[in-house]
């Protein structure tokens, strides 16, 4: 299998502005919100809702999966040339280049999930050749925990809502004290029950199918049990996630968290296009990107 | 009015790739022949706005004047809205003809945009000429 890009002329750009897609800042494209805005952020007063909660209330932004450590906060420096990443190993930061792909997926593989030693020829066979076995690229579901952190949340009394721009997803998590729904059918999604401890919301995902990744590559099983939390401290939102499967994991997974900033007021979650796959009848070889 | 709409989109799909979660997807060489280019024409049946690509259906005729129905596959939809380019820039009923690439699996009605050629002159562009494929794709 050859790895390919689908490559195109240079943006020579400037003129053709008002058509064209505007480059996302290096920053955006590695990881997350500047290190600086986040504590600039935490430091706004948390809102709360009537039962001494905090509210999640908001729109968190560009949101996504787990695959690698370049979530976390990121700084760019003055030329725009060099971003500063802390990868999942906390003691390890590393420099990369803007546009060092190589380099960029050897630090993503530092925060893959735990396989057990005879399984990870399969997540690597898997992830060599994503056109053919990527649930995803047949248009279905991402499932959680690949979801990752939601685009916007809605607190009500009693539940979370978790809204995911990306195929329109939406996931309700009760927080009246239920226990998880001992009849329901396993999905994608699992089924998700929500507590505080303290400022933060746990919930707690189990009932899942074993259709979906985690990550790249990253299969798992029915046994799959998800553990996420998110912190609202001030502006900013801390969303991180526990996965344990004792079918193919040597241990949990705990990925780096993400810090997420709350949005400008007013902007909410877009419909996604809908997804209808139609290449892979046609497609000769794996080539991805 | 004719108008020229230039979407540097197949550049800019890199840069979207890497602003998102590591979900991979199939490469153009995965599917079309970048040497074979082909035009081809027809009447605007259907248009479908759809991810992971918008897809153009064209009722037109081969080269033997047998009636054919032309699948044009062309960027998704949420990069041409960024480009400026919409659906309703595609009228069901108008004659449309398009210069892309031909496929690879010898699918002889199918083929990937680069332009869109209208009746009245103008176009919509959302490749540019020359895909440069690295020496060792197949």
């Amino acid at each position: 299998m050859t790895r390919s890009r689908f490559w195109c002329c240079s943006i020579a750009a400037a003129g053709l502005a008002a058509f064209c897609f505007v480059a996302k800042p290096a920053a955006a494209q590695f990881g997350g919100p500047n290190q600086a805005a986040i504590e600039e952020a935490k430091k706004a007063p948390t809102p709360m809702t009537a039962d001494g909660h905090p509210d999640l209330t908001g729109f968190w932004g560009n949101a996504g999966g787990f695959g690698g450590p370049l979530r976390g906060p990121s700084d760019v420096s003055a030329d725009g040339k060099t971003v500063t990443v802390q990868l999942a190993t906390p003691d390890v930061e590393t420099k990369l280049e803007a546009g060092q792909t190589a380099r960029r997926q050897q630090a993503e593989m530092a925060n893959m999930p735990p396989y057990k030693p005879e399984l990870l020829a399969k997540v690597k066979m898997l992830a060599a050749d994503p056109v053919r076995t990527d649930p995803t690229l047949r248009c279905l579901p991402q499932g959680v925990p690949r979801l990752g952190a939601p685009t916007e949340i809605a607190q009500i009394p009693g539940a979370v809502v978790l809204l995911y721009a990306n195929h329109n997803v939406y996931r309700v998590v009760p927080t009246d004290g239920r226990a998880h729904d001992k009849d329901a059918d396993s999905m994608s999604d699992g089924d998700a029950v929500g507590r505080w401890e303290g400022n933060t919301l746990v919930v707690d995902i189990t009932n899942f199918t074993d259709d979906t990744w985690m990550g790249p590559g990253y299969f798992h099983s029915a046994a799959l049990h998800v553990v996420e939390r998110y912190t609202r401290e001030g502006n900013t939102l801390i969303y991180s996630m526990t996965a344990d499967d004792p079918n193919v994991l040597t241990k949990p997974w705990a990925p780096r968290p993400r810090t997420m900033m709350l949005g400008k007021a007013g902007v909410h979650a877009g419909e996604d296009y809908p997804c209808v796959e139609k290449d892979i009848p046609h497609l000769v070889n794996s080539d991805h990107h | 009015m004719k108008s020229k709409v230039c979407g540097l989109l197949a550049a800019s799909f890199v840069l979207f790739a890497l602003a998102m979660p590591a979900l991979a997807h199939h490469s153009f060489t995965a599917e079309f022949d970048s040497a074979k280019a082909i035009s081809v024409s027809g009447v605007l049946t259907r248009v479908d706005w759809v991810n992971p690509h918008t897809y153009y259906y064209l009722d037109g005729k081969d080269e033997s004047g047998n009636a054919v129905t032309w699948e044009v596959e062309s960027m998704p939809p949420g990069m041409l809205h960024k480009a400026g380019v919409n659906k309703d820039m595609f009228k069901i009923g108008e004659m449309v003809t398009v210069d892309g690439w031909a496929a690879k699996d010898g699918s002889k009605h199918l083929a990937f945009a680069k332009t869109f050629h209208f009746a009245d002159g103008h176009t919509i562009k959302t490749m540019n000429d020359d895909i440069q494929v690295p020496p060792d794709s197949k």
